[in-house]
This record gives structure tokens, C-alpha cells and sequence, in this order.
């Protein structure tokens, strides 16, 4: 879990699971970007190199899958992890083929 | 002297009144007899002879001739000749009419044996007489008769006029009768046609009505509800089969018998009974329950009053409302567990989320105040002009890092209930696969034996399994895992009744069943009974409902039970219900369709 100095931008529209989130992975030296929305971090993608990002998503707005594929689709690599408090949420097929990680 | 002498020289001879020496007195005497003899045989003769000529008639005439004539005429003859020879001696002469004599009488002699039988036979003439008597009788009888004849003639003359005056009358009366016989043949004919024709029409229609009185019965008899005929003092009349099925009393012995003594669960009924026949209005009591082969069933009673010209009786309906009564209980779990899902898959991303940020806020909490590892606490700590380790000291005395886990775990237990909640939203991707249940149930009883998960409140080890499998049991499609939770979740309930309840050999008994049916492949059936305190009739019909349940607060969340439901009903298109008696245990009983049934 120790992200050695990287950055992880946080996506998620929930304040104090992105604080928590946020402060658990501080504590694990990780460098955070907590972001609200998509729009909020495809902005702070344009000023900041981030290592990986969490991404929720059920969002107003630009949700996690659009958000993804935005990402995926300007080149950058990042490794995503996909968080959500839906049970029945499934990783879109399109998703899926940009995906070169093993999904758990 | 020699004379020629003949028969008839009577020169020799002397005269016969020589021999009388011509006395006068005697010669005479005999002369004068001689002679009136003579006559007299000559009249006889004459007389005979008469008398044959004038009676044609008579029988032997020659008889008469020769009896008559010739012994008179000879007879007279010789004598006349007697006569004559006093005086003039013609002894030859006489001679010959005495041999005459003699011949004739000699024949008369002889004839007359011949002809005496008919003169036997001859009537006398007294009787003659007395026959001529009533001859005469008869003829003055015959001439009255005659004459009453004559005039009866003239009568029976009149009479025949009139009677041929009648009988033109009749026989115009007989035309007229003729015809009117006839007309009347006729109208006895079609009378007599119509009358068979009545006679075959009423044998019809008696058959149809043993026809449709047999239909009537078995009508009757085909219902599937019991119907009771009483009358108004409360006798049986009619009894259908299934009656007879349901009180296990024949119609035959139930007929004319009072309807409690025949059926002694009418007791109660007997009061709806007075109340239909007075107020001749239908009494209804839906859903009676009654126990039957070790379960309440339920039944509609419907009293029906029988008025036709005024009130006869009643007639009682029975209907087992049983599997409606239960279709019923399962329409509203269902509803409820529906309404529940629908609510829990909007609710679940709002509760979860919020609640994430709660439980991980205090995970991150209890890992700051004493994580006495991270670099960043050891800096805060010293900046704050303490350490890690004081602050550790503090939050243990504080209480600070059971209240986190306290935060932890009630929040877990909400995430519990949310997971549960989803279990009721339907979900598309069943993935179904044949099972053979008895192993699934084999392998459920050993993750409960293993199940320490409920803070040992029992122990399973000490619960003895009774296993009844069917052998032949067909390979059931379904969702393992899900039979699993549902499984267990009976297991587990059942286990905690009967270690609260203090059974002293609690045990489980295990049933699987192969139940084919007409339309498809069928259903197997699983059957758990425990031995534990069972359960009163209100608590059964709730066991399904979501958040029902009868342990402690904190204990069980209700949904368990409710879950399982579901997953039985709404995922395998299956039932699942629950037979209990408080004291006798429980039995859940779960069948699962063995063909394609419209799965999603």
C-alpha cells in the first residue's frame, strides 16, 4: 500500500469518503489530489502528472466510466482502481478492452 | 149186388138221420146248429175277407186271408155239409171239406207260431186305448197349439211387418251406429296413437329424468367442495362424496342423522346454521382452520338457505381454501420482499456511500491515534510536544479505539442489512446449474457445523442430522450458493430455537423428495424438521416477512428468513413454506421446479 511519494488522484462526489480516503492513503505516503467530480479531476490531469487514480462512478456529471475512457483516450496511462458503493455495477465491455490490467 | 163204387157214390151210405133214428128233436137240433154255424162262418168269412180288402195296411194278410177265409169258409162248409148228409149221404163230399178244413187249420196252426211274436208285440187295445187317449190329447193339445200358432201367425205377421219396419230402422240405426263406431275407432285409434305415443314419451322422459338425476349426482358428487344438505332440524339429507371423504362417514350413514353427530367439527357451525334458516340469508366463515393429518388446513363454510315455498333446510359448502390461503401468505411475502428490493436498489448507493465515508473515517481515525508506525502520526505527535505512545495510553484509557470499532462494526452490520436488502432486487445474471441437492445439503450441514460466525450462541456439533434422502433424485437446476445461504439460514435459525429453547437432543431431520407432476418434469422437495420449540400460528405466517424476527435486538436482522423466501420464490420460481406447532418443532418445506420455468 505504500505509495513511496506517488500521486493518486481521488475521484468522488462523497466529501468524507474522499477525506478518509485522502488521509488513509497520506498516512501511507501517498501524494493525494481529491477531486469532487470528472470535470474537477480532467482538470487537475492537465496540471499535474498522477501515477493512479480511484475513481467513482456514480457521478453527476462526467461519471467514472466516461472518465476513464476520456483518460485512455488522450494516452495517458494510469492505473485505475474502480470504486462504488453499487452492488450490481459491472465494468462496461469498452472499458474492458482499454483495460491491460487483470480486473479484481 | 156189385155196384161200381166211387168216392162220391154215396149209393151205399145211408142217410145220417138214420143215425138219429130221425128223432126230430135231435135231428134238427143238430141240423138248425149246423146250418147257423155254417152262416155264422160265412159271415166271419165275409168280414175277413172285407176287412183285409179294406185294411191295406195289415201285417200278414195271407195270415188273415187263410185264418179267416179259408178255416171259416171250410169250417161253415162242413158244417153246412153235416147238414146236408142227414138227409142226402154225400159222405165224400164232405169228407173232402173236412180234409180242406184240416189243411187250412193245419196251416193256420203252424202260421200262427209264426206270426204270434208280432201279435205279441201288437198293443192291446186298452193300452190302445190309453194311448188313443193321449193321442187324442195331444191332438186337441196340438189343435190349441195350432190355433194359438194361427194367431200368433197373424201376430208374428204383424209382428214381422213391424220387425221389418225395424229393421229398415236398424239397420239405418246400424249405418248411422256403423259409421259413428267408425268415427269413434277412429278418434280411439289416434287417442290410442296419442296415449302410446304419452305412454313412450312419459317412459322418455322418466328415463331423462333418471338421467338427469344421475347427472345431478354426479355433479353433486364430482364438486370438489363437501356439500351438506340439513333440514330444518338440523338432519342431513344430502351428503355428497366428498362429505362422506371429509368426515369419513358414508352418505348412507349420514343421511336422517343430526349433522353434529355426524360431523362433530359442525358443532360451531350449528349456529350459522339457525341464523341462515332464520334470517334466510347466506352465513359465511372464510378461511376456518382445522387440523388434518398433523396441519391446519383452512376451509370456506358457506351456508346457504334452501327456500322454495318456505324454508326447507340449508345447504352447507365446504371448500379447502388451503393452497388459496397459502397462495395468499405468499402473494403478500412476495409484495413485501418486492417492495423492499425495489426500495433497497435505490437505497443501497445512498446508504452505502455515506456509510464507506463513516466506516473508513473511522478506520483512518483509529490508525492515526494509534498507529504508532506512520511517520506522519510520530511527527504530529512530537509537534504537539508528546509521542505515539502517550497517545496511545490515553486511548486506551479513554476507550477511544473500542468506540472506532464500535463505529466499525455497527456500521458493518448496516452494511449487512443493505446486502441483504439487495437480495430482493432482482438480479439478471443467474447463473443456474444442475445440483444434486443431496450433496448441497451434505456440504451446507458442514459449513454450519464449521460456523462460528454468531458468537457461538449454539453448537452444532451436538445437533444429531437425520438424513431421508430420496435415492433417484433428479438433478435440480439451480443457483448452489443460493440454496446454500437459504439452507443455512433455516440451519442456523433452527439451530439457535433449539439451544434457546434448552432441547435436550435437538436434531435435524433432512428430507429430499422427487415429486413428478402431469405437465412438466416436476419438483424436488426439501424438507429440514427440527425438534425445537416450534411456533404459534402468528408467528408462522410472519417468518417470511422482512424484518420480523424473534431474537434480540442485534442478533438477527429479520431479513434471513425473508431472503430465502425470496431466493426460492422470485430467483427459482419455487415455494417455500412452513408447517410448525408451538412444541412440535418446525418443518420447512422448499420445492424447486425441475423443468425450464420462465427463468430469468
Amino acid at each position: 500500500m505504500n505509495g513511496a511519494g506517488k500521486t493518486l488522484l481521488l475521484v468522488d462526489d462523497e466529501l468524507f469518503f474522499r477525506q478518509s480516503s485522502a488521509a488513509f492513503f497520506k498516512d501511507n505516503s501517498w501524494f493525494t489530489l481529491p477531486a469532487d467530480s470528472g470535470e474537477q479531476a480532467w482538470d487537475l490531469l492537465e496540471q499535474v502528472s498522477i501515477d493512479a487514480s480511484i475513481v467513482d462512478i456514480r457521478m453527476g456529471g462526467m461519471d467514472g466510466n466516461r472518465f476513464i475512457q476520456e483518460v485512455c483516450s488522450r494516452k495517458l496511462t494510469l492505473a485505475f482502481v474502480i470504486c462504488t458503493g453499487s452492488l450490481e455495477y459491472k465494468i462496461p465491455v469498452d472499458l474492458m478492452l482499454l483495460s491491460s490490467v487483470p480486473r479484481r | 149186388m156189385m155196384k161200381e163204387v166211387s168216392f162220391f157214390t154215396y149209393d151205399n151210405f145211408m142217410p145220417h138221420g138214420m143215425c138219429y133214428a130221425w128223432q126230430a128233436d135231435v135231428l134238427w137240433t143238430s141240423v138248425i146248429s149246423d146250418l147257423v154255424t155254417a152262416l155264422a162262418y160265412y159271415s166271419v168269412t165275409a168280414a175277413v175277407i172285407i176287412f183285409v180288402k179294406k185294411r191295406t195296411d195289415l201285417p200278414y194278410p195271407w195270415f188273415f186271408i187263410l185264418a179267416g177265409s179259408v178255416i171259416f169258409l171250410a169250417c161253415g162248409t162242413t158244417h153246412l155239409l153235416s147238414a146236408v148228409v142227414i138227409w142226402e149221404p154225400i159222405y165224400g163230399v164232405s169228407a173232402v171239406a173236412k180234409a180242406i178244413t184240416a189243411i187250412s187249420s193245419l196251416a193256420t196252426g203252424v202260421a200262427i207260431w209264426y206270426v204270434l211274436p208280432f201279435f205279441l208285440a201288437f198293443p192291446s187295445p186298452a193300452l190302445l186305448e190309453k194311448k188313443n187317449i193321449a193321442l187324442l190329447q195331444s191332438l186337441i193339445n196340438l189343435e190349441a197349439i195350432q190355433r194359438q200358432l194361427e194367431l200368433s201367425s197373424a201376430e208374428l205377421e204383424q209382428a214381422k211387418e213391424q220387425a221389418e219396419q225395424k229393421s229398415t230402422e236398424l239397420f239405418q240405426l246400424s249405418q248411422t251406429l256403423e259409421t259413428k263406431v267408425q268415427q269413434r275407432t277412429h278418434a280411439l285409434e289416434s287417442s290410442n296413437d296419442l296415449l302410446s305415443k304419452e305412454v313412450a314419451d312419459h317412459k322418455q322422459a322418466r328415463k331423462q329424468l333418471q338421467q338427469l338425476r344421475n347427472y345431478l349426482r354426479n355433479i353433486i358428487d364430482s364438486m370438489p367442495s363437501t356439500l351438506i344438505g340439513v333440514d330444518l332440524d338440523g338432519m342431513v339429507t344430502q351428503w355428497n362424496t366428498e362429505a362422506a371423504k371429509a368426515s369419513g362417514v358414508s352418505a348412507k350413514n349420514a343421511q336422517g342423522r343430526s349433522l353434529p353427530q355426524v360431523f362433530p367439527r359442525f358443532v360451531s357451525v350449528m349456529e350459522g346454521v339457525r341464523q341462515s334458516i332464520q334470517s334466510r340469508r347466506q352465513v359465511s366463515y372464510p378461511k376456518q382452520p382445522h387440523q388434518r393429518g398433523g396441519e391446519t388446513r383452512y376451509e370456506d363454510v358457506t351456508i346457504y338457505p334452501l327456500v322454495a315455498n318456505g324454508i326447507e333446510g340449508v345447504v352447507i359448502r365446504l371448500d379447502d381454501v388451503t393452497e388459496q390461503v397459502r397462495m395468499e401468505e405468499t402473494m403478500i411475502q412476495s409484495e413485501k420482499m418486492l417492495s423492499v428490493g425495489g426500495l433497497a436498489a435505490g437505497m443501497a448507493h445512498e446508504i452505502n456511500n455515506p456509510l464507506a465515508g463513516m466506516m473508513q473515517t473511522a478506520n483512518v481515525m483509529k490508525n492515526r491515534l494509534s498507529g504508532l508506525q506512520i511517520e506522519a502520526n510520530q511527527k504530529a505527535a512530537q509537534a504537539a510536544g508528546t509521542d505515539m505512545a502517550a497517545i496511545h495510553a490515553f486511548m486506551e484509557a479513554r476507550g477511544i479505539l473500542r468506540m472506532a470499532t464500535a463505529i466499525n462494526e455497527s456500521g458493518r452490520r448496516l452494511a449487512d442489512i443493505v446486502d441483504n436488502m439487495l437480495n430482493f432486487a432482482r438480479k439478471g445474471d443467474a447463473s443456474f446449474s444442475s445440483q444434486n441437492l443431496a450433496e448441497l445439503l451434505d456440504k451446507t450441514v458442514e459449513l454450519a457445523t464449521t460456523d462460528y460466525d454468531l458468537k457461538k450462541q449454539y453448537d452444532f456439533k451436538n445437533i444429531e442430522i437425520i438424513r431421508d434422502y430420496a435415492e433417484d433424485l433428479p438433478l435440480v437446476p439451480c443457483e448452489p450458493a443460493k440454496i446454500q445461504q437459504v439452507l443455512l439460514n433455516i440451519l442456523r435459525n433452527g439451530a439457535q430455537a433449539m439451544q434457546q429453547a434448552g432441547v435436550l437432543q435437538p436434531c435435524f431431520t433432512l428430507r429430499t423428495q422427487h415429486q413428478p407432476d402431469k405437465s412438466d418434469q416436476g419438483w424436488v422437495c426439501i424438507e429440514v424438521e427440527d425438534n425445537g420449540p416450534g411456533m404459534d400460528e402468528t408467528t408462522r405466517k410472519r417468518v417470511f416477512e422482512p424484518f420480523f424476527t424473534t431474537k434480540p435486538v442485534g442478533v438477527g436482522t429479520g431479513l434471513g428468513l425473508s431472503v430465502s423466501y425470496f431466493i426460492i420464490t422470485e430467483n427459482h420460481h419455487g415455494e417455500m413454506r412452513v408447517t410448525s406447532e408451538p412444541g412440535r418443532g418446525s418443518r420447512f418445506i422448499i420445492r424447486l421446479p425441475l423443468g425450464n420455468r420462465e427463468m430469468r
